[in-house]
């Protein structure tokens, strides 16, 4: 079996198209429609993540997008947040590749990608009610 | 050409005004006892909803659930067409034309079993919330209260103590807009909480907790599937408002000692969590985008408390003091 970085080191991939996203003012939120997950990006991790919206990204083109940002150690930077978007299911293999690096202005944060600890909505019950049990 | 149904009623849902029509003068009737649960009158109703009900002997085509499942209903959505179909047999498809919203429900013949009668509630829900949607407004399954320019959303799950400290809280001088059903927007940046009703839902048990209830047992029932009772707010001494601007949002857990409410922060990222939590999210991106975008946007201008209280008996009059502290 192959471990997460050689997965991911030897594809292209894309953004899962279960995933929506918004723009908040320090990063962007993440809704998995499939899951329900919730995950909360820090700017540094968005702009990575923004490479996987067009058609595809490699391990090469993060690094390569993290270097150009000024991100310290672009490699061990690449491989952490791409290993840890497929870890979370974040991303999928894509036919193609061309990714088109995002503009990113501000100063490099490490990136951080934090998931709710329980899905959002378990079970449904009316076009109103959510009904699932808050963490108590 | 269809023939004229001939009883008819309106009724004012927040934003919608709303003019159901039946050949079949109970079903009329179970729809107003449904739509009279969003009894706040706004002053001028924006969007036209109009809801045909027929009976019918086919079985319903059914639908997928490819834009939202939810419990005994599944719903399809395509551009301005919504269908759904229930296990018992019901059916709903609407449009929106020319700036308002078209239903027809199909309803078997015969008296409706006490499911049918809950699918029934939830496709006249999945109209309202259609329309509450279109009109630029989320439904939040929360309570709200406002005082001295604090407002709070306040969040649980169902039979989780909304109701309870949103009467409790009525009682001490609180205004409210609702103890488990609010609208929310965005505007300006800002979030913006609306009123749907002037009614609590409490459970007869509620009267174990607070004083003057002894006879809710006798009040109207709140829907078909649940023993809740319809509580005027003034019946409590309290008064409600139309809209509020929230600067809180608050995780409610019935965990703590009787008689106690103690507060403590939540990160900022978590208003944003809670409020989408109180929020039906369909499967249909352009109607999730929207949803996380407004959750988004307002939970970043709210904080986030994590709020325990412990039911006693006889109320528990130092809640208002202590949430007031905690809002500070």
């Amino acid at each position: 079996m192959m471990s997460a970085s050689g997965i991911v080191a030897s594809g292209s991939f894309s953004l899962r198209s279960a995933l929506i996203a918004t723009v908040v003012e320090d990063g962007a939120v993440l809704l998995d429609l499939q899951t329900k997950y919730f995950y909360k990006l820090n700017a540094s991790a968005w702009a990575i993540a923004q490479l996987f919206e067009s058609e595809g990204a490699t391990l090469a083109d993060v690094e390569a997008a993290c270097r150009t940002w000024g991100a310290p150690q672009p490699a061990a930077v690449a491989s952490y947040v791409l290993e840890s978007f497929e870890r979370e299911g974040l991303i999928e293999p894509a036919a193609r590749t061309r990714a088109l690096t995002p503009a990113f202005e501000q100063p490099w944060v490490a990136p951080t990608i934090a998931r709710q600890a329980e899905p959002l909505q378990g079970l449904v019950t009316s076009a109103f009610d959510p009904s699932i049990p808050l963490a108590e | 050409m269809t023939p004229a149904l001939r009883y008819t009623n309106t009724c004012a849902c927040g934003p919608l005004n709303v003019r159901v029509r039946s050949d079949d003068a109970m079903l009329v009737d179970r729809s107003v006892a449904m739509l009279s649960l969003f009894d706040a009158r706004w002053r001028a109703p924006m969007r036209s909803v109009r809801i045909d009900i027929r009976r019918t002997a086919a079985a319903p085509r059914a639908a997928t659930g490819a834009f939202l499942a939810a419990g005994r209903m599944r719903v399809d959505a395509r551009a301005e067409q919504v269908s759904a179909s229930t296990t018992g047999g019901l059916c709903a498809r609407g449009f929106a034309q020319r700036g308002r919203d078209v239903w027809h429900l199909g309803v078997p013949d015969g008296t409706l079993a006490t499911a049918q009668a809950i699918d029934f509630e939830h496709l006249i829900e999945l109209a309202l919330t259609t329309g509450w949607r279109r009109s630029g407004w989320l439904a939040v399954h929360a309570g709200a209260l406002e005082r001295n320019g604090r407002c709070v959303i306040l969040c649980a799950r169902s039979n989780g103590g909304k109701s309870t400290l949103c009467a409790a809280l009525v009682r001490d001088g609180w205004r409210t807009l609702g103890d488990d059903k609010v609208l929310l927007r965005v505007r300006d940046g800002r979030p913006e909480l609306a009123a749907l009703a002037h009614t609590f839902n409490l459970d007869p048990t509620s009267k174990r907790w607070l004083r003057g209830l002894d006879d809710i047992e006798q009040r109207s029932p709140y829907s078909a599937g649940t023993t809740k009772r319809r509580v005027p707010v003034s019946a409590l001494g309290g008064a409600g408002v139309a809209r509020a601007r929230p600067t809180h949002v608050l995780q409610l857990a019935l965990t703590g000692t009787p008689g106690t409410l103690r507060a403590t922060a939540l990160e900022p990222g978590e208003a944003t969590a809670l409020l989408l939590r109180q929020i039906v999210i369909p499967n249909d991106r352009d109607a999730a985008q929207t949803i996380l975008r407004t959750a988004a946007r307002a939970g970043a201008r709210l904080r986030a408390l994590r709020v325990e209280i412990g039911l006693n008996s006889g109320g528990s009059p130092t809640w208002s003091a202590q949430l007031e502290r905690a809002l500070r």
